[in-house]
């Protein structure tokens, strides 16, 4: 009876153990809960990296020359920094700075301006963008189902070769959902492996008097959507979220980017008016009696969220294999 | 011209009985001609045509008083009038129902919820790409005048979030019948949108609004 026992609880670990996923996700203690529903939809390793091969595959765009990472770029923490605006298909420029991703499982909706209500759906906005990747879905499932590389790959994600639009925006999303930055100077602060220098503290509390409402830790934004201030581009004529809701009380709000990597993700704002963060600083000089002193210590705090782990987390970079892959594609 | 032929449209597979199937059939009517696509109809002085007609149909649900007797077996289908005309809609188990109600669209709890599959499928060109949500309906026609230039309407209803929740939940009353027949008369529809200064509605906005609350008195029974 024992020994049974024994054995069933045996069984048990072995089926949970087969069962548990390599360590793909996993929730940052000092974090608050996601607003992704992972018990619903859970992470799987093969639907991830699929979600890599197709974030990195120019496939995915009319004349195959264009993937998401050409604007989203793992070294920029996944935005992009050559151009000010976003950069597409003929040599297209859009209408706004490509934001970086991270954190994409605790934003309610996407976009500056909310466009977007889920993480699954987000791709079809790029892919679909004449501006941007230019394709139609059905002639990227073409292609895709043409490729061997990929119909071995939608196999083992999915069980079968259909190489449906779901599967394909799910296994995007699935990879998206994996880039997690929670390992930047100010987490270890939190967790108590390393301390605030004196400037550093000083800049928090400045951050803390002026920041934190629209951009609180430890995400250092709400994903809410605000003004902070800025003058409409007259060029570019951008109104922001009412564009979306059509509710003239949502004109010139975008939503709040987080302050984690800006080292990394330059230029700012929507437009990307910004280069430099000392510019950024400038500008909320207008809305704050921010002195030069303030400037420097909050500047010293903003490096404290930069995280390199992160950013140069193997496990996010481009996936090699796609190029033997994508041998029989031409432009 | 033709009076008004069957468009059939599929609810279930193949495995029904004709005995004891129900089936629905959408009829989309203009100017009291039923429209086909490519043809033209007579409208006041000038002529139209329809290029697109499609529209999500959600929730088919029947009561028998205010008992709910039973459901369509897809929470949606997309009906296609630019395709085939040789499709069902049935139900398996014939119950006895005196009111049907579903949706003209597709609701909110199901536009929040990713990427879906089937009738539901973001490739099938009922989903707007640059910010989410489905496209209730989708009207496109040609107004041809002899004074003046063409006139292109286009119509994509759609919106999922207040004030602009342009989803129509509808209920029509009926005598049983194998086959429901259930007329779509776009001529009062056609004439407001062509009143509007602009005719094109591609967004959530107060003339879908509008638009979408006329296409849903649109839907009538039609008698045998
Ligand atoms: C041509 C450049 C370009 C390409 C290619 C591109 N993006 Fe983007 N991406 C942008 C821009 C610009 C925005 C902001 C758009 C807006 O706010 O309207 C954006 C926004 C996003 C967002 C929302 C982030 C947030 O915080 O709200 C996600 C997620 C995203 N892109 C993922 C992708 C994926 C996945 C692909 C490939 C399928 C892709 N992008 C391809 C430029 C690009
Ligand atoms: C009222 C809310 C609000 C407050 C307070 C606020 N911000 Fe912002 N912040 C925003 C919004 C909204 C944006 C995006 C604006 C846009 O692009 O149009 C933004 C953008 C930024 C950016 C650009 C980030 C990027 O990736 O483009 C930085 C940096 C920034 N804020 C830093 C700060 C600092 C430092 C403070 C305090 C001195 C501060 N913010 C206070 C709302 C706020």
């Amino acid at each position: 009876m024992k020994r049974g026992l024994t054995l069933g609880v045996l069984i048990l670990m072995v089926f949970l153990a087969a069962k548990l996923p390599d360590k793909i996700w996993h929730q940052p203690q000092h974090f608050p809960k996601p607003a992704f529903n992972f018990k619903e939809r859970p992470l799987e390793m093969a639907k991830v990296q699929l979600g890599r091969y197709l974030f990195y595959d120019p496939i995915l765009s009319k004349d195959n020359s264009i993937s998401c990472a050409s604007c989203h770029s793992p070294y920029n923490a996944f935005a992009h920094t050559d151009h000010t605006l976003s950069h597409g298909i003929n040599d297209q420029i859009g209408n706004r700075n490509a934001p970086a991703l991270f954190n994409l499982a605790w934003q309610k909706s996407f976009m500056w301006d909310g466009a977007i209500n889920h993480i699954e759906v987000q791709s079809l906005a790029p892919i679909t963008h004449p501006k941007e990747m230019g394709e139609n879905l059905a002639d990227v499932l073409t292609k895709l189902r043409q490729s061997s590389f990929y119909k071995s790959a939608f196999k083992q994600a999915f069980g079968d070769t259909l190489i449906s639009s779901a599967q394909l925006l799910k296994a995007i999303a699935q990879f998206e959902l994996t880039l997690v930055s929670a390992n930047a100077k100010f987490d270890q602060v939190i967790q108590g492996t390393d301390t605030f220098s004196l400037q550093e503290q000083k800049g928090l509390a400045v951050f803390n008097q002026y920041c934190k409402t629209c951009h609180p830790a430890p995400l250092f934004s709400t994903y809410e959507f605000a003004n902070n201030g800025l003058a409409p581009d007259s060029l570019l004529q951008d109104v922001g979220k009412v564009r979306i809701s059509q509710l003239a009380a949502d004109s010139f709000l975008f939503k709040v980017p987080s302050l984690r990597n800006l080292t990394y993700t330059y230029p700012y704002m929507h437009d990307g008016r910004f280069k430099k963060l000392g510019e950024v600083l400038k500008h909320y000089e207008k809305l704050f009696p921010l002195t030069s002193n303030n400037k420097s210590d909050l500047l010293a705090f903003l490096q404290t969220l930069n995280d390199k782990v992160f950013v140069f987390d193997p496990r996010h970079q481009f996936p090699k294999i796609i190029l033997e892959a994508n041998e029989g594609i031409k432009d | 011209m033709k009076k008004l032929v069957c468009i059939w449209l599929l609810f279930t597979s193949a495995s029904i009985k004709a005995q004891d199937s129900l089936y629905i059939k959408f009829v989309p009517i203009f100017n009291q001609f039923q429209v086909e696509p490519s043809q033209t109809y007579p409208y006041l002085k000038d002529s139209i045509s329809f290029q697109s007609l499609k529209f999500y149909i959600g929730h088919i649900q029947f009561f028998k008083g205010e008992v709910l007797v039973a459901s369509a077996p897809e929470t949606h289908y997309l009906l296609n009038f630019e395709e085939s005309t040789s499709q069902l809609i049935g139900l398996a188990n014939k119950k006895t129902f005196d009111r049907i109600s579903f949706e003209l669209g597709v609701d909110s709890a199901t536009t929040v919820s990713g990427a879906l599959s089937g009738a539901l499928d973001p490739s099938l060109g009922m989903y707007w790409t640059w910010q989410s949500g489905y496209i209730h309906a989708k009207i496109e026609a040609t107004l041809y005048s002899k004074e003046a230039q063409k006139t292109e309407l286009i119509l994509h209803l759609g919106g999922y979030k207040q004030p602009f929740n342009t989803l129509q939940k509808l209920q029509l009353s009926l005598v049983q019948t194998d086959t429901l027949s259930i007329g779509i008369d776009l001529t009062n529809l056609i004439s407001s949108a062509l009143a509007l200064p602009q005719n094109q509605v591609m967004s959530p906005k107060p003339e879908a609004l509008i638009l979408s609350k006329q296409l849903a008195n649109a839907f009538k029974i039609l008698a045998k």
